[in-house]
């Protein structure tokens, strides 16, 4: 009977990890999809072009990139699900690391194979900057387009070519409109040009803004660490080495569950998930300037001087680890002690 | 007490709260150098409310969350009486926040545009002021009084510049006389010889000279309109006549002058005389009635510039292109372009008026082209002769470029209603101040009026967007609150409330990540399929990601086997 009773309770216990293991996917996969569709749609938007095949392909390229990020995000959700449904915390600790390992080893293969730059790589519109050609598009007839208090307005035009042009500058003292029946339209400069005087086209109509802008990351300090963030970190060419490659992803995947006691940090769940999501966004920086401190001499001095000769991504990934480490050790040796599994 | 009714009154004291919360800082941040002191509480109160609105799908989200994390029942039964209050909320909210928000955004909107106006004008007048450019002060002035005459800075340059005008008076030369109206054609200079024959014979002198003297002034060579009326001013001078002194004669006079002006298709001068007359007689009781004829008459090809004073709507740098053929003068557009136009009931009134009609294939010039200081648009009419009500003879007259072929005027037929230019020139100016119907149609004629369309289409999107975040954002709270609720810890204690604030501090940057995913994929459908479709497409988009956040935000079932 008790030989019964435990082969029930193990096999349930296995079926709630494997229910947590498989939602964690779930939920990395949303939130994966989520950010990269918005990425792909910003940049889309940025090339002035909707064309609906570009967009999956962008999207996919966004999600490959942003991949750590989704990660971390679906890693601090499981957090919670494996509290709330596994009681052993190592096997909560390795139906993370295995999320993680598959996540994070699954892109660092399909980079190194090359799969990833031939099945994602980015379109020539994603780099476009901006404009796509060399002219600038004048304004649709009929329209009148205001830009920092200049309305332009034109009838109809045939080639470069305006007939009725008006300019109305609200900046200049009343009488303020001008009007010239015929005018010109300089593509490369994006002027019109009329009676003597010239007129740039007002800025784009009713841009949207870029995913990033106006966020946190836009910040002039945290643009500082530009090139430290950890998906631009793991987002290198299939030429680099797998083992740094690996090396820094499985730091910063031991970094980040380390930080599991935070579900255990107040007796209100809501807030502890609050704690954990603001703890995430600041982990997020806290690695980037980990990888900064590590680019620069004061790091890699104090590495030399306790005997480690690590390279500045290897040094990170040690650091990480560590200190992830270290943290889940720290949250299972109490538990252990007082009884729970 | 019921716990669907604990949880709607925990979610109302939030929304309370976050509401209190806005006001405070809307009250911080007021600023009398953006808006004047007598819109202050109006001002803070509206900007309250639409900040309320703005970010009720967060508050919602944090009070639904909290009240659900908070409550003692078991996950599916928690989310089970929740569902009943916070549909109830949702749909109240949305219904009042779209009915009230367009208006709360219009009238915010003229508070600000009134007090940019009003600090302006006044700022500019300080500076003429300065320059003794006295005339020019005195029109801003009139703008900022138009706008807050109890302004404590309104009142205080007044003073300032009537102590300029007075010191400036005594040394001022005189002002020219205006220029006598143009002679009559010689077949009247004999009508009126003959009405005045006609008043004399029957004993009325007074007429008998007026028509006379007219007669005289239209033909000088006539000699017997002026014999007659020498005659009739003889007679006039005859005690025996009841004439009265010659004062009494010389104010009949001009009563009948003006009179004669009033007939003769000049209201305007009607008017000037008659006032004028009115501060030395204001009891006589035909002139009374022939200034309140005159001032109806006047009001029929003119208006007053205290009209322009009254409460509307105000927007500024207007620019409007109406549909071909609008003017009713051929098929070319015209554009008409105003610093500022306001809206009240009866009328439109536009300051700093350019107008033009396009010029057909062919031609170079435009059709009609004019400024004027200020316009009045009424009952189909662009009227353009302003007057001062109390001193008639201070008027503003449009500047012509190009005349109509049916010649000067001082109006102009318009096919342009008061609704219409409000909707149109809203669309452009401020979408947001549109009602949902106005909205839709000012979308759908925008491009026949020169108004870029993209914008209302954002503003439609957002709008029809709105439902669809409060009710997400309570759905996507429910299923927080019940899966991040204590388990089986007793009694919730009061003191975890005070987390509540990092729950806002964490929501804050989730709702403007979300926020921004919803309007990329709105701009993006807005690019992909151009016109009014592309809320079908945004709505399907939402829904899909609605259905993800979901997804995300249900969890994993709740263990029940193993709670210690």
């Amino acid at each position: 009977m008790l030989a019964d009773r435990d082969t029930s309770c193990y096999s349930k216990n296995m079926k709630a990890w494997l229910g947590v293991l498989g939602r964690g996917f779930l939920e990395f996969f949303i939130i994966l999809l989520l950010l990269g569709f918005s990425a792909g749609v910003s940049a889309r938007l940025d090339a002035g072009s909707a064309s609906g095949l570009a967009l999956p392909r962008q999207a996919l390229h966004a999600a490959m990139e942003l991949l750590p990020l989704a990660l971390a995000a679906a890693l601090f959700l499981c957090f919670f699900s494996f509290d709330a449904r596994v009681r052993s915390r190592l096997a909560a600790w390795l139906g993370l690391l295995l999320i993680g390992a598959v996540a994070l080893g699954g892109q660092q293969l399909l980079r190194h194979s090359g799969l990833a730059t031939s099945l994602f790589g980015p379109t020539a519109a994603a780099h476009a900057g901006g404009r796509l050609g060399g002219d600038i598009a004048l304004q649709p007839p009929g329209i009148g387009l205001a830009d920092k208090g200049l309305v332009l307005w034109y009838e109809s035009a045939v080639g470069t070519a305006l007939t009725n042009f008006v300019a109305l500058d609200f900046r200049a003292e009343f009488p303020r409109l001008r009007h010239a029946p015929r005018a010109d339209y300089d593509k490369a400069a994006g002027l019109v040009r009329a009676e003597g005087r010239d007129y740039a086209m007002p800025a784009a109509r009713f841009a949207a803004p870029r995913f990033e802008e106006g966020l946190p990351i836009s910040v002039s300090g945290l643009a500082s660490l530009s090139g430290f963030w950890i998906w631009q970190r793991l987002a290198t060419p299939a030429s680099a080495p797998l083992l740094a490659s690996l090396a820094a992803a499985f730091g910063f995947l031991l970094f980040i569950c380390g930080f599991r006691f935070l579900t255990r940090f107040s007796a209100w769940p809501l807030a502890n998930a609050a704690l954990a999501f603001l703890c995430l966004a600041a982990l997020i920086g806290l690695d980037a300037l980990i990888a900064k401190a590590a680019a620069g001499p004061r790091l890699a001095a104090m590495a030399l001087s306790l005997g480690l000769r690590l390279s500045p991504p290897m040094l990170v990934a040690a650091l990480e680890g560590a200190v992830g480490l270290v943290l889940g050790l720290l949250s299972i040796i109490p538990d252990k002690a007082r009884g729970y599994r | 007490m019921n716990k669907r009714r604990k949880i709607l009154f925990a979610v109302l004291l939030v929304d309370l709260l976050a509401l209190g919360l806005f006001f405070g800082l809307a009250v911080f941040s007021y600023s009398a150098d953006k808006i004047i002191p007598l819109y202050a509480t109006g001002w803070e109160l509206r900007n309250a409310v639409l900040d309320f609105f703005r970010w009720l799908p967060l508050v919602q989200f944090l009070g639904i969350a909290a009240a659900l994390a908070s409550a003692d029942d078991n996950r599916d039964e928690l989310v089970r009486r929740a569902i009943v209050p916070v549909c109830v909320l949702t749909v109240l909210f949305a219904a009042v926040a779209l009915l009230v928000s367009p208006y709360l955004e219009a009238s915010r909107a003229s508070m600000l545009a009134a007090s940019g106006i009003y600090n302006e004008a006044l700022s500019g007048a300080r500076q003429n002021l300065e320059k003794t450019e006295l005339k020019a002060a005195r029109e801003k002035l009139a703008l900022c009084m138009s706008i807050s005459p109890r302004d404590p800075r309104t009142v205080k340059l007044e003073e300032l510049l009537s102590n300029a005008e007075l010191k400036a008076t005594r040394t001022a030369p005189s002002v020219p006389q205006p220029p006598a109206p143009k002679p009559k054609p010689a077949s009247s200079a004999r009508e009126y010889y003959k009405k005045a024959l006609d008043f004399f014979d029957k004993d009325d002198y007074f007429s008998a000279h007026w028509y006379a003297s007219m007669a005289a002034r239209i033909d000088p060579a006539d000699s017997d309109a002026k014999r007659l009326a020498a005659q009739a001013w003889k007679k006039i001078g005859e005690p025996a006549n009841g004439a009265g002194s010659q004062e009494d004669a010389a104010f009949f006079s001009s009563k009948l002058e003006g009179y004669g002006l009033l007939n003769s298709g000049d209201p305007i001068g009607a008017y000037v005389l008659f006032k004028r007359l009115s501060t030395q007689r204001p009891r006589d009781a035909d002139l009374r009635r022939y200034l309140a004829e005159s001032k109806e008459a006047v009001e029929r090809i003119a208006f007053f510039l205290d009209e322009t004073r009254q409460r509307g709507s105000l927007f500024r740098e207007v620019f409007l292109v109406l549909k071909a053929g609008a003017s009713g003068r051929g098929p070319g557009a015209a554009v008409l372009a105003a610093s500022s136009v306001l809206f009240t009931r009866e009328a439109v009134y536009f300051h700093e008026l350019e107008y033009f009609e396009a010029a057909t294939a062919g031609e170079r010039a435009p059709r009609v082209a004019f400024t004027a200081l200020r316009a009045k648009l009424a009952g189909g009419r662009l009227f353009l002769i302003c007057l001062d009500r109390e001193h008639p003879e201070k008027r503003s007259d449009p500047v012509w470029k190009t005349e109509p072929d049916s010649g000067i005027a001082s109006y102009i037929e318009l096919d342009l209603e008061s609704d219409e230019a409000y909707g149109l020139i809203a669309a452009r100016d401020r979408p947001a101040a549109l009602d949902i119907v106005r909205l839709w149609k000012a979308a759908r004629a925008a491009p026949a009026y020169g108004i870029d369309r993209a914008p209302l289409i954002a503003e439609l999107m957002k709008r029809s967007g709105f439902p669809f975040a409060l009710f997400g954002a309570s759905a996507l709270g429910v299923l927080l609150g019940a899966r991040f609720k204590r388990r089986n810890q007793g009694r919730f204690p009061r003191s975890l409330y005070l987390l509540t604030p990092l729950v806002a501090a964490a929501a804050l940057p989730v709702f403007l990540l979300i926020e921004r995913m919803d309007f990329l994929a709105s701009a993006w459908a807005a690019l992909l399929v151009p016109g009014l479709a592309s809320l079908g497409l945004a709505a399907g988009l939402r829904a899909v990601v609605m259905f993800a956040l979901v997804l995300l935000a249900a969890g994993a079932r709740e263990r029940s086997e193993y709670e210690p």
